[in-house]
C-alpha cells in the first residue's frame, strides 16, 4: 500500500531550480524567396528558485514568459543557456531526456484542451505512471485513486471522460495528471486564469496543499501581479524576452522601478483600503 | 477509448443515411453468403440459353451471351468488388495515416520532404496512374490492390497530416510529451484517437471511390482477368450487346452506383456527426486555407 | 505578386521533376523486364529481332541515372519513341492527333458542367435547406456517385436504340473531311468554313460531353454550394441587404467572392476529368488520348502508353499551376500570405 501513495518514502522532494543565461529565437515568415525574420522570444534570462519554494513570472502575452515555460520542461530546446535542477542539467540530457520528466512537470492554463478528450480520468492520472512504470501495474490504480484523493477528485470520477467535468475538477485533474511522476518542480503556466473567480481561490488553496505536503518548488507564470502577490515568495517581471525587474513582491508592489513594471501595478485595483491609502500618500 | 465510436445521444442517421446503411450491410451479407444464395455457378455457360431476358425460368436477371447467369455473376461481383474495396481502404487508410501522422508530428524536413512528394503524386490524374501501376504490375486481385494503395494514399495522408499539424500544437500533446510519452505513444495513443472521426469519413468516401475505381480498370480490361465475374467487366462485355439486351449493362451499373452513393452518404453523415463544420475546412479562415481546403478537395480520386 | 508566381513556378518544376521520375520508374524500372513485359514470352523470328532494337532504344545495359537522364532528355524533346504496332509510327504524331480531340472534348463537357452547376449551387445556396437545396445537394450525390462509364452506356441505349438523335462513337460522320490547321476537328471546321463538318462532329461531341460533365459538375456543385454558403453568411452581404441593394446585385457579389475558390477547383479538377476522358473515349469510340491510351496498353505498345502518360500528367500540373496563379490573381488575400503552399 505503501508503494500506491504518491511521493512515498520522499522526505521532502522540492528541488533548486536554476535558469542561466537562456535564449531563444524563433523564425519568423519563411518562403522560398523571402527571407525569415528572426525574433528573439527569450534573452538571456537568468533567475533561481529556492527549494520548495515559488517564484511568479509575470509579463503580458508575447513577453515570453510561456516559451521559458516550454524550455524548462523540454517542449522547446533553449537555443543557448542552462537550465539546472539540483545541479542537473536537463537541456543537455539528451537521450535520457525521459528520465527528467519525472523531475519537473506543467499544468496549463486551459484544462479543457490540455487534457486529451478521448480519454477517462483515471488513464489520464495514470498515463504517467505507466511509462516511467513507477509501480506495478497491478498498483497503479491505487495510487491514482490515492493521487485523485489528494487533488479533491472522488474514485467514481475516474471512470468519467474530462468533458463532464466542471472547469476547476478539470483542473484538479490536470494537477493529479502533472504529479503523478512525483516531479520536484511544477511549472504553472497560469492555471487558473481561465477558471471562474470563485473557483481560482480553491485551485490556488489546493496548490498550497500540495506544495507544504510534497515540498515542492514551484514557477508560477502569470499576465497580472495579484494572484502572484498572494502566493509568491518572488517575483521576476518579463517585458520583451527580457527580465526588468526581480525581487519580493511587496517591494515590487510599492516600489516598482521598471515603466512597465508600474503600469502592471497600476492596472490592478488593490483590494486592501489600507494598501490603497498607502499608495496613493 | 470507449468514447470513439460512441454514438449515442447523437444525432441518428435520417432515413436516407439509414437506407444507404441498409444497402452496405446487404451487398456485403450478399459478398459474404455469395456461395450459398447464388442460384448457379458464376462462370456456368449454357448455350442453349443465350441472352435470356430477365424473369426467364430460373435466370431471375436474365443470362450473358455465354448463357451465364446475370444474377450470380452480379453476386459474385459483390464479392470481388467489396472485398477489394475494404482491402484497399484499410491498407489505404493504414499507409496514409501512418505518413501524414509522422509528417505532421515530427515537422521539419521530413514534413517538407514527405508533402512534396505528395504533392508530386497528386499531380498525376489518379485513374491514369492507376492504370499505369496495373499495366505494368498486370492482371489479379494482389496487383490491383497494390495499384490502388499506391495511387490514393495521399487521399489520407494530406487531410490527417493538416490535422494533425493542430492537435499537436494542443496542450494535451504538450503535456503528454511533458510526461515523458514517447513521439509513437503520443501520435498512436493521444493523436491518432482525436483523428479518428476524419479517418472513419475518408475510410467510407474511399471506399465507394475503390469500388468506382476497381469497375474502371475492369471495365478498360484491365482488372482480375476475363473469367472473374466483375462488376466491371460485365458492363464491359454487355455494352456490346446494348441495343438487344439492355439487361447485361444496366444491372451491374446500378449495383456500382448504390454502393458508391451508400459509401458516399455515410461519409457524409459520419463528418455531420463529429463535426458540422468539416476538419477538412479547420484552417479556412484564411486565403491560404481555402486553397489547402480546396486542394483536399481535390484529392479526392475521381472516376 | 510576382513573388507568389516565382513561388508557384519553383514548386511546379520541382512536381515536374518528381512526376519524371515516378514515371520513369513505375513504367521503365519497376516491371524488371519492360521489353520482356511487351514482347511477352513468344521468342520467334520478327520479336527477336524488335526486342533487341527497343532493348537498344531504350539503353537497358547503361546505369539507372544514366538511363534517366536520358529519358527525360527524350521526353522533353518530345521524343517518345516510334509505335511497336502501326508500322513505327512516332508517337508524338498519334499523341499529336489525340490530344486536341482530348482538349476539344474536356473544354466542351466543362462548358456543360458549368451550365449545369452553376445554376444549381446558387439556388441551393440562395435557398438553403428548402426543397431546392435537397434537390440540389441530391444532384451532387448522384453526379458523384454515378459510373461514368455506366451513365455511357446507358445514354447510348437510349439514342443508339430508342432515339437516334445523336451518334454514338467516333468523331464524325464518315463521308466528311476537315483540313488540318490545328488538329481540333470543331475549330478546324470553323476555321475552314466547314460548317457540315463542324456540325457533325458537335453532334458526335454531346453524348460524351454529356456524359462527362455531369460527373464533374455533381463535384462542382458541392465545392460551389459550400462556398456560396460561406460568402452568404458574412456580415458585408447583410450590410449591402440593408443598404437596399437589389437581390441579383447582392447575388453578383457573392458569386464574386466564391469565385476564387471556384477556380482553384475547377483547376485541380482537370486530372479528375483528364481521368474520366480515359473511360469516356473507350465508351464512344473517340480517338482522343485515353483512347489511345487503352489501345496501347491493350497492343502492349509501351512508347504510346508513356507518351500519353506524360502529356496528360503535364497538362494537369499546367492546369493546376494555372488555377493557383488565377486564384491568386483573383483573391487579394493571397499576396499577403505568401503563397498557397499545400507543403511545408
Amino acid at each position: 500500500m505503501i508503494a500506491a501513495q504518491p511521493y512515498a518514502g520522499r522526505e521532502r522532494a522540492g528541488a533548486l531550480l536554476e535558469v542561466r543565461n537562456l535564449c531563444k529565437s524563433f523564425r519568423v515568415g519563411s518562403e522560398t524567396f523571402t527571407r525569415a525574420a528572426l525574433v528573439k522570444a527569450v534573452d538571456d534570462v537568468t533567475f533561481r528558485i529556492e527549494p520548495g519554494s515559488t517564484m511568479g513570472l509575470v509579463g503580458e502575452s508575447g513577453s515570453g514568459k510561456s516559451t521559458v515555460a516550454r524550455m524548462i520542461t523540454r517542449l522547446i530546446r533553449p537555443d543557448s543557456g542552462e537550465i539546472l535542477i539540483d545541479g542537473q542539467d536537463i537541456v543537455t540530457g539528451g537521450a535520457a531526456g525521459k528520465r527528467f520528466a519525472r523531475l519537473v512537470q506543467i499544468v496549463f492554463q486551459d484544462p479543457t484542451s490540455s487534457l486529451n478528450p478521448r480519454w477517462k480520468v483515471g488513464d489520464l492520472i495514470g498515463e504517467g505512471v505507466l511509462v516511467h512504470r513507477l509501480c506495478p501495474r497491478s498498483e497503479i490504480r491505487n495510487r491514482v485513486v490515492a493521487l485523485a484523493g489528494r487533488c479533491g477528485l472522488d474514485v467514481d470520477s475516474l471512470d468519467r471522460f474530462p468533458h463532464e467535468f466542471s472547469g476547476g475538477q478539470r483542473q484538479r485533474i490536470a494537477i493529479a495528471r502533472a504529479l503523478a511522476v512525483e516531479p520536484s518542480v511544477l511549472v504553472l503556466d497560469e492555471p487558473v486564469s481561465a477558471l471562474d473567480v470563485s473557483v481560482q481561490a480553491q485551485i490556488l488553496v489546493l496548490l498550497q496543499e500540495l506544495q507544504a505536503a510534497f515540498g515542492l518548488t514551484y514557477l508560477l507564470i502569470a499576465h497580472d501581479l495579484a494572484v502572484v502577490e498572494r502566493f509568491c515568495s518572488h517575483v521576476a517581471v518579463m517585458r520583451l524576452g527580457r527580465i526588468v525587474e526581480a525581487g519580493l513582491p511587496r517591494d515590487i508592489h510599492e516600489n516598482p522601478k521598471d515603466p512597465y513594471t508600474r503600469s502592471l501595478v497600476e492596472a490592478h485595483p488593490v483590494p486592501d483600503p489600507h494598501r490603497r491609502k498607502a499608495m496613493t500618500a | 477509448m470507449k468514447g470513439l465510436l460512441d454514438l449515442r445521444g447523437r444525432q441518428l442517421p435520417n432515413p436516407i443515411v439509414a437506407l444507404a446503411i441498409a444497402v452496405m450491410v446487404g451487398f456485403a451479407l450478399v459478398a459474404i453468403l455469395a456461395p450459398l444464395i447464388s442460384p448457379h455457378p458464376p462462370n456456368a455457360q449454357s448455350l442453349m440459353l443465350r441472352l435470356r431476358p430477365p424473369g426467364t425460368e430460373g435466370y431471375l436477371l436474365g443470362t450473358d451471351q455465354l448463357g451465364r447467369d446475370v444474377l450470380s455473376r452480379m453476386i459474385y461481383g459483390a464479392r470481388i468488388s467489396l472485398s477489394i474495396g475494404v482491402i484497399v481502404m484499410v491498407l489505404t487508410a493504414m499507409v496514409g495515416v501512418a505518413i501524414g501522422l509522422v509528417s505532421a508530428y515530427f515537422g521539419g524536413w521530413l514534413d517538407t520532404i514527405i508533402m512534396r512528394i505528395v504533392d508530386i503524386w497528386l499531380a498525376f490524374p489518379f485513374l491514369v496512374l492507376a492504370i499505369a501501376l496495373v499495366a505494368v504490375l498486370g492482371q489479379g486481385p494482389d496487383k490491383i490492390v497494390l495499384a490502388l494503395v499506391l495511387s490514393s494514399w495521399p487521399g489520407f495522408a494530406r487531410p490527417v497530416r493538416g490535422e494533425v499539424l493542430q492537435l499537436r500544437e494542443r496542450e494535451y500533446t504538450l503535456s503528454a510529451r511533458a510526461l515523458g510519452v514517447s513521439p509513437f505513444g503520443i501520435m498512436f495513443k493521444h493523436l491518432l484517437p482525436n483523428i479518428m472521426p476524419t479517418i472513419l469519413v475518408l475510410s467510407a468516401i474511399d471506399l465507394g471511390y475503390n469500388i468506382l475505381a476497381l469497375a474502371s480498370l475492369s471495365f478498360l480490361g484491365l482488372g482480375m482477368g476475363a473469367e472473374t465475374a466483375t462488376w466491371g467487366g460485365m458492363l464491359s462485355s454487355g455494352r456490346n450487346y446494348v441495343a438487344t439486351s439492355w439487361w447485361l449493362a444496366a444491372f451491374p451499373g446500378v449495383a456500382i452506383f448504390l454502393v458508391v452513393m451508400s459509401s458516399n452518404l455515410i461519409g457524409d453523415w459520419i463528418r455531420d456527426i463529429y463535426d458540422p463544420r468539416s476538419p477538412f475546412r479547420a484552417a479556412r479562415n484564411q486565403a491560404a486555407g481555402e486553397a489547402r481546403a480546396a486542394r483536399d478537395a481535390a484529392a479526392e480520386p475521381n472516376v | 505578386m510576382i513573388n507568389f508566381v516565382l513561388h508557384r513556378f519553383g514548386q511546379t518544376l520541382i512536381v515536374l521533376f518528381g512526376v519524371t521520375v515516378i514515371i520513369f520508374f513505375v513504367l521503365r524500372v519497376m516491371p524488371g523486364d519492360p521489353v520482356g513485359l511487351i514482347f511477352g514470352e513468344g521468342d520467334d523470328m520478327d520479336l527477336g529481332e524488335s526486342r533487341r532494337l527497343y532493348e537498344e532504344q531504350l539503353g537497358l545495359d547503361q546505369p539507372l541515372y544514366v538511363q534517366y537522364a536520358k529519358f527525360l532528355g527524350e521526353i522533353s524533346r518530345g521524343e517518345f519513341g516510334t509505335s511497336f504496332v502501326r508500322g513505327g509510327e512516332p508517337v508524338i504524331e498519334m499523341v499529336g492527333r489525340a490530344l486536341p480531340l482530348t482538349i476539344e472534348l474536356s473544354v466542351f463537357a466543362l462548358l456543360i458542367a458549368l451550365a449545369i452547376s452553376v445554376p444549381i449551387a446558387i439556388l441551393s445556396a440562395l435557398k438553403q435547406n428548402t426543397i431546392w437545396d435537397r434537390g440540389g445537394t441530391a444532384f451532387a450525390l448522384i453526379g458523384v456517385s454515378l459510373p461514368s462509364f455506366w451513365q455511357g452506356i446507358m445514354l447510348i441505349m437510349f439514342f443508339a436504340v430508342w432515339a437516334p438523335i445523336f451518334p454514338v462513337s467516333g468523331v464524325m460522320d464518315a463521308h466528311l473531311r476537315i483540313d488540318r490547321i490545328t488538329g481540333a476537328p470543331i475549330t478546324d471546321a470553323v476555321l475552314t468554313g466547314n460548317w457540315e463538318a463542324a456540325w457533325s462532329v458537335l453532334r458526335h461531341m454531346v453524348l460524351p460531353a454529356i456524359t462527362l460533365g455531369t460527373g464533374i459538375s455533381g463535384q462542382f456543385v458541392r465545392v460551389l454550394r459550400s462556398s456560396l454558403l460561406e460568402v452568404k453568411h458574412q456580415d458585408f452581404i447583410d450590410a449591402l441587404r440593408a443598404r437596399g441593394i437589389s437581390e441579383p446585385t447582392v447575388v453578383r457579389h457573392m458569386l464574386h467572392n466564391a469565385l476564387p475558390t471556384t477556380a482553384v477547383i475547377i483547376g485541380l479538377r482537370i486530372g479528375a476529368l483528364l481521368s474520366g476522358t480515359i473511360v469516356i473515349e473507350t465508351v464512344f469510340a473517340y480517338p482522343g488520348m485515353g483512347f489511345l491510351l487503352i489501345q496501347g496498353i491493350n497492343a502492349r505498345d509501351f512508347p504510346v502508353v508513356q507518351g500519353v502518360v506524360v502529356l496528360l500528367t503535364a497538362m494537369v500540373i499546367a492546369a493546376n499551376l494555372l488555377a493557383d496563379i488565377l486564384h491568386g490573381m483573383l483573391d487579394p488575400r493571397v499576396k499577403l500570405s505568401g503563397g498557397t503552399g499545400s507543403g511545408a
